[in-house]
């Protein structure tokens, strides 16, 4: 696909710039919670709602585990990546080394960690449970209603099988689709939403907890959400059919928003919808911190499906069909070249102040973004 | 540390029937809320060695309630509790396997989540009561506000007093009892759930409908009525199930189960 935002363009370094080395590491930026605790998140790329249910939960927690190990935060219920008889590997802590640090405690330890994970707080909580609080770095509190692939505020009867698995002759809801929830049912109203994120925090003091939300109404709603003091905003921007640079106008607009609400330090992460790694990078440098690589990530999906219908025998569906070799091999010629494009330039804007990061080809639009211009506009 | 004390009471909460008796059990574990709080209490209760058996869980009694906020919360420890004293918010949310009674009024999301256990609560409850509760009891033995039971997957809410609008609203399985009357739209876009009501509903919502109270039903409410230690007989309520569950019923009449009884 080309940029949808090919009408901006990233700008070097002034020419009378001091010569700098690049940074020795990748840059990891951080999220810093509520307690003042900060959650490391190694690239600005998040995977918001994988459709989990369009692949065996053993593909799907491959999957998972592929994709955050390229430093990618990957959205997930332990029920959506785990089966009766095998527990979610993504969701299980990977033992590293701790750092040694006897000047402090005096032992050597080992910690916990997990692969970048973040725990879908949904409305009506389907398929959630309390193990889920165990280890995602971030939770997303889900005030955007879901939608179904029909168009109903709704979960297929596909999706709502691998949460809430039933004996077959009793499907919930007669096998249909379930209706989706659009405010928390414990909680009185938004003004009151504290409560709930402060009972996260209580319940899962590692994450940071984040709030999304649909745009439609987002002068009026971000403000108020904001009150409830969430350590992140996810904005999604994928369920309008937006131009690029009106996607450009909304990021801008949230960030100020934000900033002027004294915000300044939250972070912004946006639903974008379908992207390329440039377009990924230019909203990095219109002051998102993270973008969502939905579109990419449910290439992998739909090849790993593809590669598990080849396998299906006639004696059934066979969950091995698919292996690891397989997931990998997809993997590398879908995501990594494009994670390591957003990489490298977020990598270079980095050398540039925030205000010279990007320019415009059109000049109307470089005002409305508070951007320079650097071409006239077609004679 | 817990403080031990003497039982010098000769109930028998096993064997107990009546909500009276059941709360009269005596503690041998005694903690202060006032001193621990949050996480450190539950630290403080995890601490408090479990008993083997299943009829005679140790038993413990949390002082200093005075309408704390999301206390209790993700308590895995099969273990009886009495809290004398209101709580706030979010109180018991995420339990399992205990057993807790509260003498005193809950905020919002009582026991929300919950997956096993008991939680009784001697006093009126607050929004989303049982909310997304997965198995278990909940027992509210006052009344309890909007929303009451809402995208639960399993376990059964009993309510004493009224419930407010929009009972049962998106749940997917279990049971709701409710001893007096309930608001607007009750059982909205509810799945396999039933609702047992004493009283009268404001409004039903449009998917659900009054069904027949079968033999089946009545001795199966009367046990759970028992079970939540809630006065009354089970012919005095009557049934909501979804639409489609009812013409399903209607439809195998005499051929899921025939002989039954």
């Amino acid at each position: 696909m080309t940029d949808r935002l090919e009408k901006l363009c990233f700008l070097p370094p002034p020419v009378d710039t001091p010569w700098t080395g690049p940074p020795h590491d990748d840059p990891i930026d951080h999220v810093r919670r509520h307690d003042g605790g900060l959650i490391d998140i190694p690239t600005p790329l998040f995977w918001f709602d994988p459709p989990w249910h369009h692949v065996s939960a053993h593909i799907a927690d491959q999957i998972a585990i592929a994709v955050a190990e390229l430093g990618i935060h990957v959205t997930a219920l332990r029920s959506d990546l785990s089966e009766s008889e095998r527990e979610s590997e993504f969701c299980t802590p990977i033992e590293v080394d701790g750092q040694t640090d006897e000047s402090a405690n005096g032992s050597n330890e080992w910690e916990d960690r997990f692969l970048p994970r973040v725990l879908p707080y949904r409305v009506e909580r389907y398929g959630f449970q309390p193990d889920d609080l165990f280890g995602p770095q971030i939770i997303d509190v889900r005030l955007s209603i879901a939608r179904d692939q029909l168009g109903h505020f709704g979960y297929s009867p596909a999706r709502i099988e691998r949460w809430e698995s039933t004996p077959a002759d009793q499907p919930l809801a007669g096998g249909g689709w379930v209706p989706a929830g659009s405010f928390f049912p414990d909680v009185p109203s938004v003004a009151e939403l504290n409560s709930k994120l402060m009972q996260l925090r209580e319940l899962a003091p590692q994450a940071a907890i984040f709030i999304s939300l649909n745009s439609h109404r987002l002068t009026q709603e971000l403000p108020s959400l904001l009150k409830a003091e969430p350590d992140g905003v996810i904005l999604r921007l994928d369920d309008v059919a937006l131009s690029g640079m009106q996607l450009a106008r909304i990021t801008s607009l949230a960030r100020k928003l934000l900033d002027d609400t004294n915000h300044q330090e939250t972070p912004l992460w946006i639903v974008p919808g379908e992207i390329t790694a440039d377009d990924a990078a230019k909203l990095v440098a219109l002051g998102a911190s993270a973008v969502a690589v939905d579109h990419w990530c449910s290439e992998i999906i739909a090849s790993a499906s593809q590669a598990n219908t080849s396998t299906i025998s006639v004696a059934g569906f066979n969950p091995s069909g698919v292996d690891n070799a397989v997931v990998q091999h997809v993997i590398e010629e879908k995501l990594i070249a494009k994670v390591e494009r957003v990489k490298g330039l977020c990598s270079s804007i980095n050398s540039v102040p925030a205000n010279q990061r990007l320019a415009c080809l059109s000049g109307s639009w470089a005002r409305a973004l508070r951007i320079p211009t650097i071409a006239v506009e077609d004679a | 540390m817990a403080k031990s004390s003497e039982s010098s009471s000769t109930a028998e909460p096993g064997n107990a029937t009546s909500g009276e008796d059941l709360l009269a059990s005596r503690p041998t574990h005694e903690l202060s809320m006032q001193d621990h709080s949050g996480i450190a209490l539950i630290h403080a209760i995890r601490n408090i060695p479990i008993s083997g058996d299943d009829e005679d869980l140790t038993q413990v009694k949390l002082t200093g309630a005075s309408g704390q906020p999301n206390q209790l919360m993700n308590l895995n420890h099969p273990i009886r509790m009495e809290v004398d004293g209101p709580l706030g918010n979010y109180a018991c949310a995420l339990n399992a396997q205990s057993d807790i009674r509260i003498t005193g009024a809950v905020g919002h999301g009582v026991a929300e989540g919950m997956v096993s256990g008991k939680v009784r609560v001697r006093g009126a409850a607050g929004v989303g009561a049982g909310a997304s509760m997965t198995g278990g009891t909940l027992a509210i033995y006052g009344s309890a506000g909007d929303r009451c039971g809402a995208g639960m997957r399993g376990g059964g809410i009993f309510v004493r007093g009224d419930v407010g609008d929009e009972a049962g609203v998106g749940a997917l399985r279990g049971t709701i009892v409710i001893g007096g009357n309930a608001g607007k739209n009750l059982g909205d876009a509810m799945s396999n759930v039933t609702v047992f009501i004493r009283g009268q509903a404001e409004s039903l919502a449009e998917g659900v409908a009054e069904a027949p109270l079968r033999n089946r039903e009545l001795l199966r409410l009367g046990l759970l009525l028992i079970n939540a230690s809630i006065r009354g007989e089970a012919k005095d309520f009557r049934r909501i199930v979804p639409k489609a569950i009812l013409q399903a019923e209607q439809s195998q009449q005499g051929e899921i189960n025939p002989h039954w009884r």
